[in-house]
């Protein structure tokens, strides 16, 4: 079958000028991580400190990208040089999905995110991360966690500016939503939410081509989120010939 | 069949098609990949449906490790596609990001195209479920499974 042998999502721990993009899946002991606390570099993870649930909604500000179980930098923090810096929406260049030029696409990707990788149903209002609480996330029950996409890939163009607007906790649209096709991101971030919602590239990528696809994401808690340890995964769902 | 590729296919656990010609000739997926080993065992080297013929393909069947297969007809006119649905996973907050961090495969589809408008007739291998399933669908939104519109290139649908 013609899948690809190599599949990866990269994040950028350099910078906005220089990126230096990372892979954080899906290889083992690569992962995602996120604090309230900007001093998280090189932490195993059976310390990974706990965040204590806010007062009002807010974003979880620092988002970590781990290579090894205690080994990984903030995204955006010059390679580690400096602390992590808290999210902004600015540092465009922040991640994205890059395949090799073995496999061919069917159809357009989806970028979503499920409780795990048995990629259950995700039941809205839940108060989970991903289910959401009405009273914190808004619709019928958005994702805490949020997600941009651009609308070309990046051998057309990177993106060379940012999303027009700063993801808010509010963030969402029932089903699927694309960007237009060309160099612009969504106009606002997507609930990742499962199968109820998610994000389709405007766009099947060439065939048996090498490429990236630029992503942002976000995430967000508040007052009616259920604490649990929550170990959630993004993914990239496609289909290949 | 081979008893050799039965045996094969059932340990192999994910579905492969295989093509009927007009002309007699079946080509199965195992054919067309681009290792050496030709056979259908583990996941297969890579191979490309879009390079196979389309032109006298009057039947496509997903042979299933189950035992069984599923078939669809129709006359000439390029109408049969088929794809693997499936994708990757990032693990966020893992204990060392080992569990659940992997690229998975949903289900092997096979469909045939059964008007101008798109309107399609579908079988799949799902490997979760391990089952054979039917069902009807559109090339331009396909619902199963949020897969959106086919690439009608990819596929060298012609409707």
């Amino acid at each position: 079958m013609a899948d690809f042998t190599a599949l990866t999502m990269e994040a950028n721990h350099g910078t906005l000028g220089a990126p230096v993009w990372v892979i954080v899946g899906p290889t083992a002991n690569h992962e995602v991580r996120w604090s309230d606390l900007a001093t998280q570099k090189d932490i195993a993870s059976a310390v990974w400190p706990a965040m204590i649930r806010p007062a009002a909604t807010s974003i979880v500000s620092y988002t970590y990208a781990y290579t090894a179980d205690a080994t990984g930098n903030g995204f955006i923090s010059t390679s580690g040089a400096v602390d992590c810096p808290a999210y902004d929406e600015n540092n465009y260049l922040w991640a994205r999905w890059n395949w090799d030029n073995t496999g061919t696409f069917a159809s357009a990707p989806i970028f979503t995110a499920y409780p795990s990788g048995a990629h259950g149903a995700v039941v809205r209002n839940d108060g989970s991360l991903l289910g959401g609480k009405i009273a914190d996330t808004g619709g019928g029950g958005y994702s805490y966690l949020k997600g941009n996409a651009f609308g070309q890939v990046d051998s057309v163009a990177a993106p060379a500016a940012a999303p027009a607007a700063a993801p808010v906790v509010g963030d969402g649209t029932v089903g699927s939503v694309s960007p237009g096709a060309g160099a612009n991101w969504l106009a606002n971030f997507q609930s990742l939410q499962g199968d109820n919602d998610w994000i389709t590239a405007p766009f099947t990528p060439a065939a048996t081509t090498a490429d990236t696809w630029s992503i942002h994401f976000a995430l967000f808690t508040g007052p009616n989120m259920v604490p649990a340890l929550y170990t959630v995964v993004m993914s990239l769902k496609y289909t290949w010939t | 069949m081979n008893r050799l590729i039965i045996a094969m296919i059932r340990h192999s656990r994910r579905g492969w098609w295989q093509a009927r010609y007009s002309t007699g000739e079946v080509l199965s997926e195992w054919d067309t990949l681009a290792g050496r080993v030709r056979l259908p065992t583990g996941n297969g080297d890579s191979s490309r449906w879009e390079e196979i013929p389309k032109e006298g393909m009057i039947g496509l069947r997903l042979l299933c490790p189950n035992g069984m297969a599923g078939e669809l007809e129709a006359p000439e006119g390029h109408r049969f596609f088929q794809l693997k649905a499936g994708g990757m996973n990032v693990g966020m907050g893992y204990t060392g990001g080992v569990a659940g961090v992997k690229r998975f495969c949903d289900a092997y589809i096979i469909g045939v195209v059964e008007d101008d408008e798109g309107n399609c007739l579908c079988r799949a291998w799902e490997t979760r479920e391990e089952r054979l399933i039917e069902f009807r669908d559109n090339i331009h939104n396909m619902r199963y499974r949020n897969i959106g519109a086919l690439n009608l290139d990819v596929q060298q649908l012609k409707v």
